[in-house]
């Protein structure tokens, strides 16, 4: 049986701002600031305290170390390079900016990567979006007694297929394919490695929409990838279904 | 071998159906589920081909989805390519490998100069010397 609701993609409207992770992602701004000694906190507390009192070599320092890592992030999210210069300079100023509410409990590159990942979703949001469509038609369907309905064919297994260069180039077109809130879920969770209540924040939804909405994303991509390992021997236990 | 039934065909009380498997996999494979759901569901794939299938399935695109849009895999996946492919890799060729040779692989990316300017600039801060003279890379 079908699911009866429909799912249509909605790109999240509320998303917070990129200042607001860095003013607020850490503590309020009427919490004291800790003073971190230099030999605690990842052992990032020497680059802060010079952070904090804008030493220009800490800044170059960090920029220097970070960009590389947070511009592949802010690639994977925005596709190109010129948006996700923008994205990196933007969480940069960001973090600088509010680095005195920074209380070094996470490290600086973990806080600078949240804080790039939503400078990039700002500029999602800012472009043209996909018409909203339905992924119903990529998620299994059950009979009415809880089983699938159609067997489940085996994946033929491809020894390191993620180091081949056409299966690489296939896996990331069918995730750009997907609906953008679809994309977006995976990036976060699978992709950046945030846990589900990090990606609540950053998509502004409740940690169990993060789930509903992943796992579907999950379901429709793995839908999508089937033709790439399909066993093409024609042998009937290739496919698992029930009796 | 297929779900677990009773001998009248009737489904097994408390054992989850392939239906619910799919439905509670993702909490699942993240240890959210209650121990006694936990132990069922498990129960319910050991005796499932399709849902063990399945779930192999879920698994292998995560992964995928993971190191598909890993940049340091594309540089391993480009020497890879340029050794004639995956076909062309050693049998039992460890992947695990990869994570360490795409260490010893990634070249350290020109020193974003253009970055550092824009940024001590916006923030009104000197140019450092070692910035200065320097264009868009």
């Amino acid at each position: 049986m079908r699911n009866a609701a429909s799912i249509i993609a909605r790109v999240p409207t509320v998303m917070p701002d990129p200042d607001e992770i860095a003013a607020g992602a850490t503590r309020s701004a009427e919490e004291p600031i800790e003073v971190i000694s230099p030999d605690e906190d990842y052992g990032e507390g020497q680059l802060l305290l010079r952070l904090r009192a804008k030493d220009a070599r800490a800044y170059e320092e960090v920029i220097r170390d970070l960009t590389p890592r947070l511009l592949a992030t802010a690639i994977r999210m925005l596709g190109n390079e010129e948006d996700s210069r923008d994205a990196v300079q933007d969480a940069f100023l960001s973090a600088f900016r509010n680095i005195q509410n920074f209380d070094g409990k996470s490290k600086l590159s973990t806080w600078l990567h949240r804080i790039t990942i939503n400078a990039a979703l700002m500029k999602l949001r800012t472009r043209r979006r996909k018409p909203a469509v339905s992924i119903n038609d990529l998620l299994p369907r059950h009979s009415d007694d809880g089983h699938f309905e159609m067997p489940i064919a085996s994946w033929r297994e491809k020894p390191n297929a993620e180091y081949d260069i056409e299966m690489r180039h296939r896996v990331r077109e069918e995730i750009e394919n997907l609906p953008d809130e679809y994309r977006t879920v995976i990036m976060l969770r699978d992709v950046e490695g945030l846990d589900t209540a990090e990606a609540g924040v950053v998509l502004g939804i409740s940690e169990s929409a993060v789930k509903t909405r992943l796992h579907r994303a999950r379901q429709a991509l793995r839908e999508r990838l089937a033709p790439m390992f399909a066993n093409q021997s024609g042998d009937q236990d290739s496919e698992r279904g029930h009796p | 071998m297929s779900c677990p039934k009773n001998p009248d065909g009737t489904p097994v009380k408390g054992i989850p159906t392939c239906k619910e498997i799919c439905e509670f996999l993702c909490d699942y494979l993240e240890g959210d589920l209650p121990e006694s759901k936990r132990t069922n569901f498990a129960a319910h794939l050991k005796a499932c081909p399709p849902c063990a299938e399945y779930l192999h399935q879920y698994e292998a695109t995560i992964k995928l989805a993971r190191k598909c849009c890993c940049p340091e895999a594309e540089k391993v996946a480009q020497q890879v390519a340029a050794s004639g492919g995956v076909q062309a890799m050693p049998k039992g060729w460890d992947p695990a490998a990869c994570d360490k040779i795409k260490a010893a692989l990634a070249s350290k990316p020109p020193p974003p100069d253009d970055m550092v300017k824009a940024i001590m600039q916006a923030m009104g801060m000197a140019i450092p010397p070692s910035c200065q003279g320097k264009g868009h890379k």
